[in-house]
């Protein structure tokens, strides 16, 4: 075996020995598995909750997308940057006082305590669509793990994707959440060194600023041009769809639980973790698009330049330090799949059975915790075989994505400033905003209304959560709003000025 | 010039400016 190749398992080691690490606090209850006691002190908060944002769409899609659509596509970038700012300024401490004061572990039990249900419908709605969603990212991750693996270990698409399945699998199983957490924190610091790395050292050594740039700018006329090009429609649909990049990360469930388990939420805690996590993403905004550009400068336009990370590595760097950079660009895919499995085996174990379907029933602690790592092996098989036929659950990431953001953008805003928000209002949301995803899809409205343009697909993001927000807000102004809800108000706009 | 001047300013200086802004808001005000 070559050096990449030792360098790539030695990651992979280090992430299943951080797992074992956190074994014996993980498996104390089902809280301390799934959302680690709420004591994930603020550094593997941030850095962990980027890293699991981020996924191999940054190493992989912005960096292609950059060579083509030039500095227009930053303002997707400094999208994504209001993500940690408004997680940390604005869900955080509210999200955190009411899952400590219902006691929460999961997502879809976060919307019933807070929309006062009694009935199960909501927990059902909340769960499935969290469950079949992010079963679809996840197989989606492991499909980008996979096609780096095949290349590296020279095997199928099928065992690669199984390898990958496999080891996220064997830390999630052993560390839970906080294992997870901490795999997460190094993946995102090798994330960032190969996003910082790379770009530069391929200009330096590609024959420098003015060569590679000069190249560049000829081959591609808009890569300096920060509104990508075109007449003044264009540029305004460019700008606000690649801005729109970001409304759905509100509506991730692996990122929005881990307010749950942030261990404080006083200014300190907050303003050190939104300022680490927004320069992560600052960073890497700007790095993803000096790769792109260096690329585009060095070898020309590419077959395929979401591959550019795979070409400057190969054309620059020897395997040791290759072998580190590829870990980057697995590190940041392997984040994302293993926050996702935890997620599906809560909500299947708690939010759906021990809370609805065994409430009042007697369980232990250590039978919770059992039953939530014994539920990642199906969650896990079911994601590897439907990524193991290769590109195909590529495709499933944009319903997965968009239609989580549709359906819960719109509800998770409400349940911490919206008084008004009734669990009929909630389920109104999460159906209209999952169907108008596929429907807008499907009918490629967004080329009907604008015939003329090539606008990004980010920006179906935006019809949807309008249609799912006003449905929400009808159907919540004609239902009863919770007893519980003037009570909970007060709670988190204290929680917000401690 | 081989990176236009609206491309360091709106591209890159703006935006961080703005972004230098809301630290100083969040660290001094926060």
């Amino acid at each position: 075996m070559n050096s990449m190749i030792w360098t790539i398992l030695a990651s992979f080691i280090v992430y299943i020995i951080i797992g074992f690490r956190s074994m014996q606090e993980a498996k104390k209850s089902a809280g301390s598995y799934l959302i680690a006691e709420r004591k994930v002190p603020w550094f593997i908060a941030s850095v962990s909750d980027r890293a699991s944002s981020m996924s191999g769409w940054w190493t992989l899609g912005v960096v292609g997308q950059c060579s083509t659509t030039g500095l227009g596509t930053v303002w997707s970038g400094w999208g994504c940057v209001l993500t940690p700012i408004l997680n940390w300024t604005l869900f955080a401490k509210r999200i955190r006082a009411l899952g400590e004061k219902y006691n929460v572990l999961t997502f879809s039990e976060l919307l019933v305590a807070r929309t006062g249900a009694k009935t199960p419908t909501l927990r059902i709605v909340s769960a499935i669509s969290i469950i079949m969603f992010t079963t679809a990212y996840m197989s989606s991750q492991l499909v980008a793990e996979g096609k780096v693996l095949a290349e590296v270990l020279g095997v199928g698409i099928a065992p690669a994707v199984a390898i990958s399945g496999a080891l996220i699998l064997v830390y999630t199983y052993t560390g839970g959440y906080m294992g997870v957490a901490k795999a997460n924190t190094i993946q995102g610091i090798l994330m960032m060194i190969t996003l910082v790395v790379v770009p530069f050292y391929a200009m330096v050594a590609g024959g420098g600023w003015d060569k590679i740039m000069g190249n560049a700018a000829s081959l591609n006329p808009v890569i300096f041009d920060w509104t990508g090009g075109g007449n003044l429609g264009q540029q305004i649909l460019t700008i606000v769809g690649m801005f729109a990049i970001c409304l759905p990360a509100w509506g991730q469930p692996h990122i929005m639980t881990r307010m749950l388990s942030i261990a404080e939420a006083n200014r300190r805690y907050v303003r050190r973790a939104v300022t680490v996590a927004s320069a992560m993403d600052v960073i890497a905004t700007y790095c993803a698009f000096m790769m792109g550009a260096v690329a585009l400068g060095y070898f020309g336009v590419l077959p395929d330049p979401e591959n550019a990370i795979y070409y400057l590595v190969d054309e620059f760097m020897g395997p040791v330090i290759g072998g580190l950079m590829m870990c980057g660009v697995i590190a940041a895919i392997m984040s994302t799949a293993a926050a996702m499995t935890l997620i599906v085996s809560g909500e299947i174990v708690n939010s759906l059975y021990f809370e609805w379907i065994k409430k009042g029933t007697g369980v232990s602690e250590e039978r919770k915790v059992l039953l939530n790592k014994l539920c990642l092996i199906p969650i896990m098989a079911i994601a590897v075989w439907m990524g193991s036929s290769g590109g195909s659950a590529w495709d499933l990431v944009i319903y997965a994505y968009n239609g989580m953001g549709s359906a819960f953008t719109p509800v998770i805003f409400a349940c911490v400033i919206w008084k008004g928000l009734t669990k009929e209002g909630a389920i109104a949301s999460i159906i209209t905003g999952t169907v108008m995803t596929v429907v807008w899809d499907k009918l490629q409205l967004t080329a009907a209304i604008f015939p003329d343009y090539v606008v990004p697909s980010s920006f179906n993001v935006i019809p949807c959560i309008l249609i799912a927000t006003i449905c929400m807000v009808i159907v919540s102004k004609i239902t009863k709003t919770p007893d519980n809800a003037e009570e909970d108000m007060k709670l988190m706009r204290a929680a917000r000025i401690d | 010039m081989i990176v236009p001047v609206s491309a360091w300013l709106i591209g890159f200086g703006l935006p961080m400016v703005a972004y230098g802004l809301f630290l100083l808001w969040m660290w001094k005000f926060y």
